[in-house]
């Protein structure tokens, strides 16, 4: 990312700055609110459905660029030729506004995952190519389940990885943008900019300084979990003890922003046409690593959370993702039907043998 | 491969060979493409409307128009089964190919053990082969091949000119036999074919692949016998959903079977196989 070039934007301007992105003439996608307290990120046709007032959506905003469920191709048998198969229509030009900073660090580690690293997905490529992420940083943590603060600068401000990036401080918004698609955006808007001061940085570095400080809980310590993961030095016990409180529900990465696992399976729309499709699969169910003799690789939920957490935090997989599995969005301890969301795993992770024995 | 990931190689069903009652043998020959590949290579093939799995390519590397699959079918199994309704002159889809092979070409001037048990032979049929086809390379080529019983036995018209051959040597046994079974051959598990073996350890590299409950024993076996971790080679099975590294099915550890596997020495698996 070139380096990002900041204006302010007074904060009544937002909504008219917002308006004019409708005048792109893409699919805009933003949060809504369509009852009090629940947030979705959907498709909306004007500056009015968007709900600017949000902590967070509990389902992440990279369903747009990985969806739940999607069509690979459709088919059709055809008697004595080899079937017809038909490949999905090119995805269109959208914007993705407001996106937290986490969501954006997840979608990097997506980045890195599917394009970075061969062989490339084309269909998440060709997505990601054609989106413009608007980042909206956090003034204060999203929810009290936030631990973004702790997992490498993934939040509550985004260091990278955006196109735009907005920062409240005190009345203003400092505006940030660092790519081409940004700067399409900067020219929409220029009337409404003035440059950025270096007071202004200053201003929202205190801030953020103060939040990491005051305002996030402090004690999930992922990075020790991390050493003691890729060190394996993990007392056994922890994974035993993490797997008691696991329902092999799989709604923790259901809900991950920076989970990737799919299934592929056919659907047939009648005798001789349907779709290949992917769809979401997750590691903590006990199908996943059946093979066809029978034989399951991870059978016990003890053995699924001891591969959950190595997959996410041990270095070994820090280089395919351009960081740790967990950006701290603090969704899965909203989804876990247990009490075992990341910052409780770390934990456990870090609790050393002889204080479990006693 | 190529860009457009997902999408299968159309082939024609050109042969079906029935192997055991469970297990037949597809010759696929591609309508447009070709398909290079290295023995030990997969490939997935897509039944359409039934999905799609991952198979060992059996055919020699020479010829890349068309390819050789064994396919055993398991009683639910939906692609297989799917396989296993095919005829002649039917249409499948291929992806491939997939993995890492064995690095056949970094063996030359060794002495090659292949070890297969029951199903595992189709996943070493393309690397005989091109042993065979480069003989002159490599030192004494030799086969152990176990099944469960005679009925089990797949390829028996390779096996009966291997067994005539004096480029390989070729021996055979089956677990158990009935009073029906037409077998004089050898009976017993594969681990004793070891023991009559005269063999130069650190000059050999082993290529073993077989149900998993085989491994260890098999292990012993070449261990005992000199032959280091590092030159025992595998080809691992996992559940595998996209063959490309992204569907997270097949990880294990650091490692994406389908990408830098299925072929990993035994003393990559030692690091692996706790997760
Ligand atoms: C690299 C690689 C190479 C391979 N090479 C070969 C080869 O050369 N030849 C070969 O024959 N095979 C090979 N295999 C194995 C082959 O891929 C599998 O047999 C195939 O994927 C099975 O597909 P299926 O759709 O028929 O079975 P599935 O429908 O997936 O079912 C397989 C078995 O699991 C059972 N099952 C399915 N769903 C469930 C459930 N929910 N609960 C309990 N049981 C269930 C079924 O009853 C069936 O017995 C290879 C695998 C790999 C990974
Ligand atoms: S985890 Fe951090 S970046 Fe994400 S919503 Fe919470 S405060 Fe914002
Ligand atoms: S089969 Fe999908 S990652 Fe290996």
């Amino acid at each position: 990312m070139a380096e990002p070039t900041a204006y302010v934007l007074k904060a009544e301007d937002l909504r008219p700055a917002v308006e004019r992105l409708f005048e792109l003439g893409e699919e805009v996608i933003a949060p809504t609110a369509p009852a009090p307290g629940d947030v979705f990120y959907r498709p909306v046709q004007g500056v009015d459905e968007i709900e600017f007032e949000f902590g967070n959506a509990l389902v992440s905003p990279v369903q747009f660029l990985m969806p739940a469920k999607e069509v690979l191709f459709e088919y059709e048998l055809r008697p004595g030729q080899p079937p017809e198969i038909t490949p999905p229509e090119p995805p269109s030009e959208r914007i993705l506004f407001g996106i937290r900073p986490c969501d954006i660090a997840a979608i990097e580690c997506l980045d890195q995952f599917f394009i970075e690293r061969e062989p490339v997905d084309t269909l998440y490529e060709q997505r990601r190519q054609r989106t413009t992420l608007i980042a909206l940083a956090c003034a204060e943590p999203a929810a009290d389940t936030c631990f973004c603060s702790c997992c490498e600068g993934t939040g509550p401000v985004a260091e990278s990885g955006y196109d735009v990036q907005l920062s409240l401080v005190g009345e203003v918004y400092l505006v940030e943008f660092a790519t081409e698609k940004g700067e399409r955006i900067r020219q929409q808007w220029q009337d409404l900019l003035e440059p950025a001061t270096e007071e202004l940085f200053a201003a929202r570095e205190a801030q953020l300084r103060y939040m990491i400080e005051n305002l996030f809980e402090p004690d999930s310590n992922l990075a020790a979990a991390i050493r003691r993961v890729t060190g394996d030095n993990v007392d056994p016990e922890a994974w035993e003890e993490i797997g008691a409180d696991c329902y092999s529900c799989g709604a923790c990465s259901y809900l991950c922003p920076v989970c990737t696992c799919y299934d592929v399976m056919d659907v047939p729309y009648d005798e001789s046409r349907g779709a290949r499709i992917r769809r979401m699969d997750s590691c903590r169910l006990g199908g996943f690593t059946r093979e066809a003799t029978g034989h399951i690789a991870r059978p016990t939920e003890a053995s699924r959370a001891r591969w959950y957490a190595y997959h996410k935090l041990s270095h070994d997989y820090h280089e395919q993702r351009s960081n740790y599995g967990c950006v701290g969005c603090g969704r899965c301890i909203i989804a876990c039907l247990g009490q075992i969301g990341m910052p409780t795993v770390c934990k456990l992770i870090r609790q050393p043998q002889a204080e479990r024995a006693s | 491969m190529a860009h457009d990931d997902y999408i299968p190689m159309h082939a024609r069903v050109a042969e079906i060979t029935d192997e055991t009652p469970t297990e037949k043998t597809f010759t696929l020959e591609f309508v447009e493409d070709e398909l290079p590949f290295r023995p030990g290579q997969f490939c997935t093939i897509s039944v359409l409307g039934a999905g799609e799995a991952p198979f060992c390519i059996a055919s020699s590397p020479a010829r890349s128009d068309a390819i050789q699959v064994t396919v055993r079918r398991y009683p639910q199994g939906t692609v297989t089964s799917a396989l296993h309704e095919l005829a002649v002159g039917d249409y499948v889809g291929v992806r491939g190919p997939m993995g890492n092979g064995f690095p056949l070409e970094e063996f030359t001037g060794r002495d090659i053990l292949v070890v297969a048990g029951g199903i595992g032979l189709p996943a070493v049929r393309a690397s005989i082969l091109y042993l065979l086809e480069h003989r002159s390379a490599y030192r004494n080529v030799t086969l152990l091949y176990g099944a469960r019983t005679p009925a089990d036995r797949v390829y028996n018209d390779d096996l009966a000119q291997w067994e005539q051959s004096p480029e390989i040597v070729c021996r055979q046994t089956v677990d158990m036999k009935d009073e029906a079974d037409d077998w004089d051959g050898h009976v017993g598990l594969i681990t004793t074919l070891f023991e009559p073996l005269d063999m130069d350890g650190p000059q050999t590299t082993a290529i073993i692949v077989g149900p998993a409950v085989m491994y260890p024993f098999v292990v012993a076996e070449c261990r005992q016998k000199g032959i280091t971790d590092e030159n025992m080679y595998f080809s691992l099975e996992a559940q595998m959903k996209c063959g490309v590294g992204k569907c997270g099915h097949c990880a294990m550890k650091d490692k994406y079977v389908c990408l830098d596997g299925p072929v990993f020495t035994y003393a990559q698996m030692r690091e692996m196989q706790e997760y």
